[in-house]
């Protein structure tokens, strides 16, 4: 075998050990070396007769088989154990849920340090010998992160069905500044339309200077059949990034162009994926939901 | 209460069970070896891999359908860390009560003329 294919193995092998860990300890106790053995085998057979190609089918089949079979081993744990797993992640999930609608940007940033830490960590105990350890921590990021989708999904979708429509001139607040819009303007921009929103963003705090937090934030205009209209491509993404002094509003106008075809339409407003905000339990959804508040322009 | 252990009371075996007893009939292998021998059993249909192998083989263990051999076949040949496994007699009784099913199911659909083969060894005798 060419130093090139004994290579790919050992760094297969390195992942399949990683895959491995997802199986009950029990199991692994039992079996993880033998099952190193035999992938081993099987992958060093496959790359023998079909090549460094053959290794791609191969590896499919081994990921579903994988996958497969860690559920049906999970799921196969005894009563006991399922029940003790039960009542830690329902704990975890109460004390999680109270955290995230109380103070939802604390959890986020306290979860990212977490998962940072955990990244460090996992390597330095897996090759300090540590395996046991390794798979724990594995297992409780896991855990986590699962029911902080979990939860963020939820609130997102039960904040999404509550909230109303709201019309021109209706003001929506957040802790920094309400907003609403207070014209509409519309022009022919042949073969669209052009809308000007004239809008205001009013400072709550009547001592000191706020931020609004619209770094990231998508403010766009959609229709009944679900079409987005985004800012034009040379105004400022972010018109919403603006810092209100004390008492004061701030006002500005942004312009839409919008197919001539649309009869009803909306704004509303969305943080872009992977900036902090959009990581916030209320914000972040593992499925698609309805627009964030809506204010109807037409 | 639970029932006592009789091959009856484990059938049907799932296609993987079967054809792993099926394997070991003829004597003790590892794991890779059993997975080749099905594989070459079923001219490919069933491929077991590394998860699929290990969860039946740990759950045969637990029935008492097949157990760990201690010793090795023959171990100048093979790799020490590997793990042989032989046919228990209730494995074999289940194997072979397994058999008798199946072969009374094929019976039976060559009776309704199900295969091909009776369909044309019919034909001819009609004509």
């Amino acid at each position: 075998m060419l130093p090139s294919e004994e290579r790919t193995l050992r760094w297969l092998c390195r992942i399949y050990s990683v895959m491995l860990l997802t199986y009950p300890t029990a199991f692994l106790r039992d079996y993880r070396r033998e099952m190193l053995v035999m992938f081993r085998t099987q992958a060093r057979d496959v790359m023998r007769h079909e090549g460094g190609w053959g290794l791609l089918p191969f590896m499919m089949c081994v990921t579903w088989d994988w996958l497969r079979t860690t559920l049906q081993e999970r799921t196969d744990m005894t009563s006991r154990t399922r029940a003790t797993a039960l009542a830690v992640m329902g704990a975890i999930t109460s004390v999680l849920l109270l955290f995230m609608i109380v103070m939802g940007g604390l959890v986020l940033l306290l979860s990212l340090v977490a998962s940072a830490v955990t990244v460090f960590a996992l390597p330095l105990l897996w090759l300090t010998g540590k395996h046991r350890r390794a798979r724990q921590l594995l297992a409780a990021s896991g855990i986590y992160v699962a029911i902080y989708l979990a939860i963020s999904t939820g609130i997102t979708l039960a904040g999404a069905v509550r909230e109303p429509n709201l019309a021109i001139g209706e003001e929506v607040c957040a802790d920094s500044g309400c907003f609403a819009v207070d014209k509409v303007e519309t022009a022919s921009a042949a073969p669209n339309t052009s809308y000007t929103l004239y809008w205001h963003l009013s400072s709550r705090d009547k001592q000191l200077a706020t931020h609004f937090p619209g770094k990231g934030l998508e403010l766009y205009m959609f229709d009944e059949r679900g079409r987005k209209f985004v800012l034009p491509d040379n105004v400022n993404p972010n018109p919403l990034d603006v810092t209100l002094p004390p008492g004061e509003t701030v006002r500005q106008r942004v312009t839409f162009i919008v197919a001539p075809d649309a009869r009803q339409l909306f704004l509303t407003a969305k943080y872009r994926p992977f900036t902090f905000q959009s990581l916030l339990p209320g914000e972040l959804s593992l499925v698609p939901h309805r627009h964030a508040r809506m204010i109807r322009i037409q | 209460m639970t029932r006592p252990k009789t091959p009856h009371n484990l059938l049907p075996l799932t296609p993987a069970v079967f054809h792993i007893l099926l394997a070991l009939a003829e004597g003790e292998r590892h794991g890779y070896a059993i997975m080749r021998e099905v594989a070459a059993d079923t001219a490919g249909d069933l491929q077991l891999g590394p998860g699929t192998l290990y969860g039946c083989l740990k759950r045969m263990v637990s029935a008492h359908l097949v157990e760990e051999s201690d010793e090795r076949p023959d171990p100048a040949l093979d790799d020490e860390r590997r793990r042989y496994y032989r046919i228990t007699d209730l494995g074999a009784s289940a194997l072979r009560a397994e058999g008798e099913r199946l072969a009374r199911a094929v019976a039976a659909a060559r009776a309704k003329r199900l295969f091909a083969r009776n369909t044309v060894a019919a034909a001819r005798t009609r004509h």
